[in-house]
């Protein structure tokens, strides 16, 4: 019995041994592979929505291989892509709350909510701004990024938001060219639906993207390129009236404009059912060869009554990258290399004439490049850059509470259940 | 068995509760009385989430639309998979056949059958409204997903329809009804009706307890449907719990006010199941002995 015993205990020390010693072994390999990999290089993780199969997504491709052949043995940054971009800023959000802020990521910049860059855990990149970086921005773009005296975020892409027509529609309809003023916009409206087409693509799902670019550049138009001002009511007369407008413009949209998406509005245009769409340079690379020399870009109508500039725009936010604060010195510095590499001109040049970005960074193109850019994007960096003032769409300066009701209030709007003054002390109180 | 073992064979289940149940709802009881925007400090406002929720016009509509779900799965869903059951338990030609495709749509991701329904439904390119208009009745078509009189019930469309599931329980409990008793009821005369409302329906009077706790479950937390189909719009006419609860933690980012929803469902879900498991003991206790 005792000898059984025994037998029984030597066996299972040994056991224990054996397990003891495999995960010892295994764990030294495992933190000898570490260290061997760390001395040789280290790895980054980007996230971006920026999906291979998009224009800006293969730009990013570039430039990040680009990059990985340059730092070869050093540094290596990979490129995690999760295509929906409300899940991709709830994920940052979710991993910079649980302490796991990613090495890179780029995300809406809301005056109205600085919780990412108030959360103490995104790195300060102001002792890394040296002069040669600090000459590919604005003055205005650093300082609009710097909160509480830190640079926690680089500028990057600040989009300006352009009307988009069909030239082949506009013509059936006996439209020679795109109108200048409201009142001719609406005309133009008019005989566009006389001839059987839908005027404009709208949508008001999600952010109500579409719609509210409409929205921001009637307010624009009425109240001037202050009217979203930081710390101004919106419940204005000027609001008021665009919130009117816009009503006005969703008579001449498509059946499932109330309801429908981004990609749902996007796809009325790019399928020739719509003559009009605002929105961003992301388009161009939607647009398909055979509708392409059918669509030009031109800037918004105005009232003519001087409260905007013509050739004003409407921008989207701006979308600048951050990285997370890091235990190793290292680390921060392979970040902040990416991030040199990323807005330099070689990169700026790749990100806009590949990717159809327009971004925040300096970039003198020649005559010839913005030529080989294509018709429609060299219209389009030209009218851009041509734009005398600008404003940024509304949905981007709300606070998230007034950003997630907008829609449905929109929508409520439609369908009669409030006035336009009610939709907007009802946007007002709940961006307050 | 001593109490010592009791307590010991408890413990792991106990720890589990505790560990997954007790604390994550103790902690979004905690959450639901501060102002809190996930990654800033949080900030106690005592009752004025609950406060915001019975002013928001939102909440209601969303209360409201659950319960019209939890209707819809116990007044529609379930009786229909009772009745397919019933015509499959009959063994009709092909009825295994018929069994695996009724069943199919259960394996099938949700967010595939919402996306083919949304189609289905379009105003323009759907099936629906372009049948109508092929026969003639072009004034019926609507757009049946962004009109807010339409757009909660045609969200249920698959839900309501895709009852393979309930079938199944329904079928499983049938076959354990001893034949005897329909060839008993065969030779006193008993037509198929007959059989089927005096012998196998009130023999499976358990699977339409379960079938009925299982879809008012599923309908309390019901989230792919409304969110891929409708957005909970237009103009919150279709939004539901899950949906104001994902709504006001994603894109409001007031996870305060998320998670008193969240308690709220919690209560309405136990209240649901208080009437259920009430109603199924009522109809035991009048069942004649």
């Amino acid at each position: 019995m005792m000898k059984k015993w025994i037998g029984g205990a030597v066996s299972l020390l040994l056991l224990l041994c054996l397990v003891i010693s495999g995960c010892s072994s295994k764990n030294s390999e495992a933190a000898g592979g570490e260290a061997a990999s760390d001395e040789k290089q280290v790895d980054l993780t980007l996230l971006s929505s920026w999906s291979t199969d998009t224009e800006r997504g293969k730009a990013l491709q570039t430039v990040v291989e680009n990059f990985n052949k340059e730092n070869e043995n050093k540094i290596k940054v990979t490129v995690d892509i999760n295509p929906d971009w409300p899940a991709l800023q709830q994920k940052v959000k979710t991993m910079i709350a649980a302490g796991q802020t990613p090495d890179i990521f780029n995300y809406n910049f809301n005056p109205n909510d600085l919780s990412r860059q108030k959360s103490g855990k995104l790195l300060n990149l102001t002792e890394y701004m040296d002069d040669a970086w600090k000459s590919r921005f604005t003055e205005q773009d650093l300082q609009a990024m710097t909160v509480d005296g830190e640079l926690t975020s680089i500028p990057f892409e600040k989009a300006g938001i352009l009307f988009y027509y069909n030239k082949d529609l506009f013509a059936k309809a006996g439209i020679e060219a795109f109108p200048t003023t409201w009142d001719e916009f609406f005309d133009v409206c008019e005989k566009l639906k006389d001839a059987g087409i839908t005027p404009i693509s709208l949508m008001t799902a999600d952010d109500a993207w579409h719609a509210t670019n409409a929205f921001t550049y009637l307010a624009a138009s009425l109240g001037g390129t202050s009217v979203f001002d930081a710390g101004k009511s919106l419940d204005t007369p000027e609001v008021v009236k665009a919130a009117e407008y816009m009503k006005k413009l969703f008579g001449y949209t498509t059946a499932d404009a109330l309801g429908g998406n981004y990609s749902v509005s996007s796809n009325n245009f790019l399928t020739g059912s719509t003559a009009m769409i605002i929105d961003g340079p992301w388009l161009i690379g939607s647009i398909s060869e055979e509708l392409s020399p059918s669509i030009a870009v031109a800037a918004s109508p105005t009232f003519g009554d001087g409260k905007v500039q013509p050739g004003f725009t409407v921008t989207d936010t701006y979308t600048p990258w951050s990285s997370g604060k890091k235990n190793s010195k290292e680390k921060e510095e392979a970040a902040v290399a990416f991030l040199k590499y990323m807005t330099s001109e070689e990169s700026s040049k790749i990100f806009t004439l590949e990717g159809s970005i327009l971004l925040s960074t300096k970039l003198t193109l020649t005559e010839e490049e913005t030529t080989q850019a294509g018709p429609i994007l060299g219209q389009y960096i030209k009218t851009n850059s041509e734009a005398p003032e600008s404003i940024v769409n509304l949905v981007r300066n709300l606070k998230p509470a007034a950003a997630s009701k907008l829609p449905s209030l929109i929508e409520g709007m439609m369908f009669d259940r409030y006035t336009p003054e009610q939709f907007v002390k009802q946007l007002q109180e709940v961006n307050q | 068995m001593t109490s010592r073992q009791i307590y010991l064979y408890l413990a792991p289940a106990l720890l589990f509760t505790v560990v997954f149940f007790i604390f994550p709802l103790a902690y979004v009881l905690f959450v639901s009385l501060q102002e809190w925007d996930g990654l800033s400090g949080m900030n106690f406002v005592g009752l004025d989430n609950f406060r915001y929720l019975f002013e928001d016009a939102a909440f209601k509509t969303a209360m409201v639309n659950t319960m019209y779900w939890i209707l819809a799965g116990t007044l529609l869903h379930t009786p229909l998979g009772l009745l397919l059951a019933l015509l499959l338990f009959s063994k009709p030609k092909g009825w295994k056949w018929l069994r695996t495709l009724f069943f199919l749509p259960n394996v099938i991701s949700t967010t595939a059958l919402a996306f083919l329904w949304y189609f289905v439904l379009h105003v323009s390119l759907g099936l629906v409204n372009n049948s109508l208009k092929g026969v003639g009745l072009e004034a019926w078509a609507r757009p049946w997903l962004s009109d807010p009189s339409t757009s909660v019930f045609a969200s249920m469309i698959p839900f309501v329809l895709y009852i393979g599931f309930t079938m199944v329980i329904f079928l499983t409990q049938m076959s354990t009804i001893s034949p005897e008793l329909y060839e008993a009821a065969e030779i006193d005369g008993a037509t198929r009706a007959q059989m089927n409302w005096h012998i196998t329906v009130p023999l499976v009077k358990s699977a339409i307890g379960i079938n009925i706790i299982f879809n008012t479950a599923f309908c309390l937390r019901m989230f792919e449907y409304p969110l891929l189909m409708t957005g909970g719009g237009p103009a919150d006419s279709s939004m539901n719990m899950s949906l104001y609860i994902y709504r006001e933690m994603i894109s409001a980012n007031r996870y305060g006010i998320s998670m008193a929803a969240g308690l709220m469902t919690i209560l309405m879900g136990t209240i649901a199941m208080g009437i259920v498991f009430g109603s199924l003991r009522l109809s035991e206790w009048r069942r004649p002995r």
